[in-house]
């Protein structure tokens, strides 16, 4: 009896102990998703403005992207499917004219209309590439064009890259040959802005 | 003997005159500065963007002058007949002709395009720093003389660096 009573003893510490573990997890799991939620989920926008056109980068956290399509009801999930994914990063980019006139027209890119729309969905992604902190250079592995049909007085692309490590603090590089604009960089100086509870 | 003693409000109103009066000729003085000279050769050679379009323009001309200097040695061969030599021909002064093009346009676009870089950067670097005038010059024939005092010649390349590296 007395060797039941200290088996049975043991045994509660140690479950005590993995759901402790457990709860733990959780916890940091759902902070570092509050943390996200409170800073809008986006990194600090950085702007070039060359003649009357400015172009904004922003970081969105692809964590965004999971919780947009899963939900979150289960956050582990969440965070395993981001474990497996977390060396993939997503940019918006911003093309806005300041009186707010359509960029796709002509008098801009010297293209038509339907070339130009052509050309920023389908072959923009060779204009850009990140240069991560040890100079390596990482192309654009897509874009999404995001059309508002002359809704909104700008244009934005979602961009794709791949291989970048999570805590890696990379520049944007575009070569902008549709506006003939030169070359545009934005540094990302933190990935995310951690807050203080 | 007229006696005068100084009241509390009087003290108030002449130190508020003071105050007024050392505000003016600090904007005074404040305004004289704000117009400031810059040597637009130096910002234009020193701007990271005229370096980054020097290297490529010079990788460009290099990697078609290398495919001219193909296309001439092959002319030169023995072994080629008068038809291939035609064709040959044909391709060398085409290139020839684009190289010439490019070194014509090249030069002229990117001039274009980095100037224009800097005139946006230098409206943000102003509105910073709260100038009101900037004047370029390279040759000192349209500026006789600029004290050293307003030259911010350094001042503003060091930002137009930061900007173009999007810092």
């Amino acid at each position: 009896m007395k060797v039941f009573n200290r088996l049975l003893f043991i045994f509660l510490i140690v479950s005590c102990n993995k759901e402790s573990k457990n709860n733990q997890q959780d916890s940091q799991i759902r902070d570092r998703y509050f943390n996200l939620e409170k800073i809008g989920w986006k990194s600090r926008s950085y702007t070039q403005v060359v003649d009357d056109i400015g172009f904004t980068a922003i970081e969105v956290p692809i964590q965004y992207y999971l919780l947009k399509d899963q939900g979150i009801e289960n956050l582990k999930h969440i965070d395993s499917l981001y474990e497996e994914n977390k060396r993939e990063r997503v940019i918006e980019f911003t093309f806005q004219q300041d009186e707010e006139k359509d960029l796709l027209d002509k008098d801009f890119s010297g293209m038509d209309y339907t070339a130009t729309v052509k050309y920023m969905s389908f072959g923009l992604d060779k204009d850009f590439y990140v240069v991560t902190s040890k100079k390596d250079t990482i192309h654009c592995s897509g874009v999404n064009f995001e059309r508002n049909y002359k809704i909104a007085p700008f244009q934005k692309v979602l961009l794709f890259f791949s291989g970048i490590d999570p805590n890696d603090k990379i520049q944007l590089i575009y070569n902008d040959y549709l506006f003939r604009k030169g070359t545009l960089k934005f540094k990302f100086k933190d990935p995310f802005t951690p807050i203080a509870l | 003997m007229l006696k005068y003693k100084p009241t509390s409000q009087f003290v108030v109103n002449s130190l508020l005159i003071s105050v007024l009066a050392v505000f003016i000729l600090f904007h005074i003085f404040k305004s004289n500065t704000q117009i400031v000279y810059v040597d637009t050769a130096k910002l234009f050679d020193g701007f990271a963007m005229t370096k980054e379009m020097k290297r490529v323009g010079e990788k460009e001309f290099n990697s078609r002058k290398l495919t001219l200097d193909n296309l001439y040695s092959n002319l030169q061969a023995p072994t080629i007949n008068s038809l291939e030599k035609k064709v040959l021909m044909q391709q060398f002064i085409q290139g020839k002709e684009e190289l010439e093009q490019f070194n014509q346009t090249f030069a002229a676009e990117q001039t274009a395009k980095i100037w224009s870089r800097i005139k946006s950067y230098t409206s943000g670097f102003s509105k910073d720093k709260d100038y009101h005038l900037v004047i370029g010059s390279d040759n000192k024939q349209t500026v006789l003389f600029a004290d050293e005092k307003i030259d911010v010649t350094n001042e503003l390349l060091t930002y137009l660096n930061k900007k173009y590296e999007g810092l």
